[in-house]
């Protein structure tokens, strides 16, 4: 690809989903972070610019940027706070998160907590389907998995979160295999 | 409203940002701002996909040029050492590319004759393509010191059984390493660090090289590449364009050219050039005869054939010289790997490991370091660190990986990671297990009247020869026997009625392995076999044996396969391969990664009441319930025997039993989630017999003798712990 059309096609890129990355970020990380991550993952759309998916593929393909990005900004974060805690006592440098800092009611404290508690593959099915407001299709291509998978596990996840938020959970040896 | 949508509506309710427009203008300048400003501060990094088409221009190739004239004068006082050293990036380019003349080699060294030997048509895509200009080298920071240990305790990666399972990266300053799950890891060579990635995709089990000018790793696998971007944090595999042959099945050796910035390769007796860019494999030519691809040398601009003989290759025209003999080869292996711009063997001098590297200057293997401590060794893989002027040996065991350092200037060794710790795989459960349902199984079969199966077979009869694993039998449940497969891949039965052994001929063999366990699908009724890392499948209606094309969903099978179960409720075959749980589905040929191993244990089989798998851990057993993934440590769960390695799990009666030592046996009681369902010494022990394998319909379990010398068969009866000789040992 040209330079001059790289330049034209990140730019209709960036007008496009700037405010849905941002906003990826913004629902899982701090503000700072949020804007940290979101420049690294358009950063790297133009180092890859030839490779950005065009029409649909091409937020989803931002997504799954972001995903990794956020990684890398957590397990960066976490070493830092191993250190911080060790250097000068524990809790010192704890951030809240977005997630902490917006929550409106006690309702959703606990339905963030049962989802944090989730498998962070299946967070992330989840907060993609409802929060990103994704067709599984595209959540599938952000995770790297079918479509199918992404409706059974969804199916899973929410069982989960029913069982964890009000039934109690099958003991060993308690019956139905199934 | 149903559960599903409840828990969804609610999840909405729970969004921090409900709406993108919620976000300021500010906000969005503010991002803008800094997107702008990264893009600026990279653009002496531009993206590799807006880089002009080929052939590029590379800097250093009039330079080049010019100095291949002023060699041509003075190469006889070794004038390729004025091109050695200089900027870093200059210190893989090659010195001259028409500097192994014929005239030139035979006056650097007696022993070295050119053969007009241009083979098998030698294509010049190397000659006439170009690499780019290559991305700055990094450096360790000011006050790094690269000989001090990394952190103890840290986490690093198990290794694979690739020589070249490992590349720097020199943009990174960092070494790019796929462990044996196919997940990359890098280590910091400033600190001696490692770390795990969660990177996009997948690599694929292959040898590792860093592409310089595309700043990319390649990974060549069994007949496919995958390449790694470490910016993106990303491996993509690319749809191979072959050119010039047929697509190999598998690749030998790799080196990076500098001169066209492709990666060579070789596949039986051709040599290959991938272009990661247009993903076009081509084919250049041949391997010279009985040969090897060893590397490259930058001051030489060759590549590097060993065999009896080295064999140095023009690439651009497939020119060879003969530069004297190969190094000796070691008594354990042996492998190479390319640092400082030229071509190393490491092999096992005794226990001593030897490093020898290929001298430009003198074309012999004279710059070794043959004094390493005798503690280094085994390697998964040697990388050249170009920032430290040193080789990355990554030691390899399943249970620990220490890093040791080879100094190239000093000769040195440090051991600069020594205590790594082994994470335990996490992978997320695939609800396969789940979501899958095995038909009504069929009513087992019974003793004909008139038989006694406490009466002893004709200790006259034929009876199979002995094969290397422990679970080598099954019960067919249909037929009322026990198929076995021997040392010779024989299929036979054992009628439990009447206590002999049947030779089957049947249509079709299984593969063959060292290590072959037997499991009955009730829901298919078949008998399926694990080989080493394949799957066979027996029909004993039709007493035929198939090798189905199998298909790996959710990951690739790296290891050989370490036991099978079957899950009554899903009617999947269950086996465990590399820490992972594998199910494999009869009818589809799809074998499904579920999850992974918990504890790096050993997959002991399936207790119905409690619908567990059980996993046995060094002391410690683990349930894991096959739906969902959730494991159980238990408490109540220590192994009744000590000794790893002597132990032999069987189910029965429902649940799971071991023997060891030299015990009768302990069960795997559902009720109290305890090993103490065991049954009091007897002779023989269970433990040592090439099948253990459960008769419902007599209520015990079968085993047969490893002995070659004995080969007799035994029945342990599960109700009174009394072992009976059903087949005496034969003559």
């Amino acid at each position: 690809m040209q330079t001059g059309l790289a330049e034209e096609r990140f730019q209709e890129i960036y007008r496009q989903h700037q405010r849905q990355v941002l906003g990826y970020f913004l629902r899982r990380t701090d503000a700072t972070s949020a804007r940290d991550g979101a420049s690294e993952t358009f950063l790297v759309a133009w180092r890859r610019i030839a490779d950005v998916p065009t029409g649909q593929g091409t937020l989803p393909w931002l997504y799954g940027v972001s995903r990794r990005v956020l990684a890398n900004q957590r397990r960066g974060r976490d070493r830092y706070t191993a250190l911080g805690r060790k250097l000068i006592g524990a809790g010192a440098l704890d951030e809240p998160s977005a997630e902490v800092v917006v929550l409106r009611r006690a309702e959703d404290t606990e339905m963030l907590n049962a989802v944090a508690r989730l498998r962070p593959e299946d967070q992330e099915i989840l907060r993609l389907t409802v929060w990103e407001e994704l067709p599984h299709a595209q959540v599938a291509e952000v995770i790297g998995t079918s479509a199918h998978a992404v409706t059974q596990r969804l199916h899973r996840i929410t069982k989960q979160l029913a069982r964890d938020l009000g039934r109690p959970g099958r003991q060993i040896g308690g019956g139905d295999p199934s | 409203m149903n559960a599903h949508d409840e828990m969804l509506e609610r999840m909405r309710g729970a969004n921090p940002l409900p709406d993108v427009d919620m976000i300021t203008d500010g906000q969005m300048a503010e991002m803008t701002l800094q997107v702008e400003q990264a893009r600026r501060m990279g653009e002496d990094l531009p993206p590799f996909s807006l880089e002009p088409t080929k052939p590029k221009i590379r800097w250093w190739r009039p330079a080049a040029v010019f100095a291949a004239s002023l060699l041509a004068a003075v190469a006889v006082i070794g004038g390729v050492s004025l091109l050695r050293g200089g900027e870093s990036d200059v210190a893989d380019a090659p010195a001259s590319i028409t500097t192994v003349t014929a005239s030139a080699t035979t006056t650097v060294t007696a022993s070295a004759t050119t053969m007009p030997e241009p083979p098998d048509g030698w294509n010049p895509i190397l000659a006439s393509t170009v690499a780019g200009v290559p991305p700055q080298q990094a450096a360790c920071p000011t006050g790094a010191d690269p000989s001090k240990p990394g952190p103890e305790g840290q986490n690093v990666p198990i290794p694979p059984g690739d020589d070249h399972a490992g590349a720097f990266d020199r943009h990174l300053g960092k070494m790019i390493y796929v462990d044996i799950f196919g997940q990359t890891w890098t280590f910091d060579v400033c600190t001696n660090t490692w770390e795990q990635l969660d990177t996009a995709g997948e690599a694929i089990d292959a040898s590792l090289v860093y592409d310089i000018d595309s700043d990319l790793t390649i990974a060549l696998g069994p007949g496919e590449f995958s390449v790694y971007d470490a910016a993106a944090n990303e491996w993509t595999r690319p749809d191979l364009d072959v050119i010039g042959g047929s697509r190999p099945e598998g690749f030998w050796g790799v080196a990076y050219d500098p001169v066209s910035g492709m990666v060579l390769t070789t596949s039986g007796d051709a040599v290959w050039a991938f272009d990661v860019e247009t993903a076009r494999l081509t084919r250049i030519g041949a391997v010279p005869t009985g040969t090897q691809l060893a590397g490259y040398v930058a001051e030489l601009d060759r590549l590097v054939f060993v065999g009896f003989d080295t064999i140095l290759v023009d690439p651009r025209s497939g020119e060879t010289t003969t530069a004297g003999k190969a190094p000796p080869y070691g008594e354990y292996g042996y492998g190479f790997f390319e640092a400082a711009g030229t071509v190393f063997m490491s092999r096992y001098l005794g226990p001593v490991l030897g490093v020898c590297g290929f001298d430009p200057g003198t074309l012999a293997w004279s710059r070794c370091y043959d004094e390493a401590p005798p503690e280094i060794g085994p390697f998964s893989s040697k990388v050249g660190d170009s920032i430290n002027n040193r080789v990355i040996l990554t030691q390899s065991t399943r249970t620990a990986l220490d890093v040791w350092t080879l100094d190239l200037a000093t000769g040195s060794t440090h051991e600069v990671v020594t205590s790594g710790v082994i994470p335990t795989l996490d992978l997320a459960w695939e609800p396969v297990l789940a979501t899958t349902r095995a038909n009504a199984a069929p009513e087992p079969a019974i003793c004909p009247a008139g038989t006694d199966p406490n009466e002893p077979g004709s200790s006259l009869q034929q009876r199979p020869g002995t094969p290397q694993g422990d679970q080598n039998g099954t019960f067919d449940r249909r037929t009322g026997h026990i198929v076995y497969v021997d040392v010779a891949s024989q299929t036979w039965t054992f009628d439990v009625c009447t206590n002999t052994w049947h030779n089957v001929d049947p249509e079709g063999n299984p593969f063959t392995g060292s290590l072959v366990s037997l499991v009955y699908d009730v829901d298919s009724d078949v008998t399926i076999a694990f080989a080493d890392s394949r799957i066979s499948v027996y029909d004993s209606k039709a007493e035929a044996w198939t090798n189905p094309q199998v298909v790996a969903v959710g990951g690739s099978v790296l290891e050989w396969f370490e036991a099978a179960a079957y899950d009554p409720i899903s009617g999947l075959v269950l086996t465990a391969s590399a820490d992972q749980i594998w199910a494999f589905d009869v009818a589809t040929g799809t074998l499904t990664r579920v999850g992974s191993v918990p504890l790096r244990g050993r997959l002991a089989g399936y207790v119905f009441d409690l619908d567990r798998l059980v996993f046995v851990a060094d002391q410690t057993t683990v349930l894991v319930d096959p739906r969902s993934g959730e494991a159980t440590t238990l408490a109540t769960g220590a192994l009744p025997f000590a000794g790893w390695g002597d132990y032999a799990f069987f189910e029965a009666g429902g649940t799971v039993f071991m023997g060891a030592g030299e015990g009768a046996g302990c069960g795997f009681d559902p009720d109290t989630l305890a090993w103490d369902l065991c049954f009091p010494e007897v002779s023989p022990p269970i433990r040592g017999f090439a099948a253990r394998v459960a008769d419902p319909i007599n209520g015990r379990v079968v085993l047969i003798h490893r002995s070659e010398l004995l080969r007799d068969v035994w029945g342990f009866d599960l109700a009174t712990g009394q072992m009976i000789q059903l087949l005496e040992p034969g003559t």
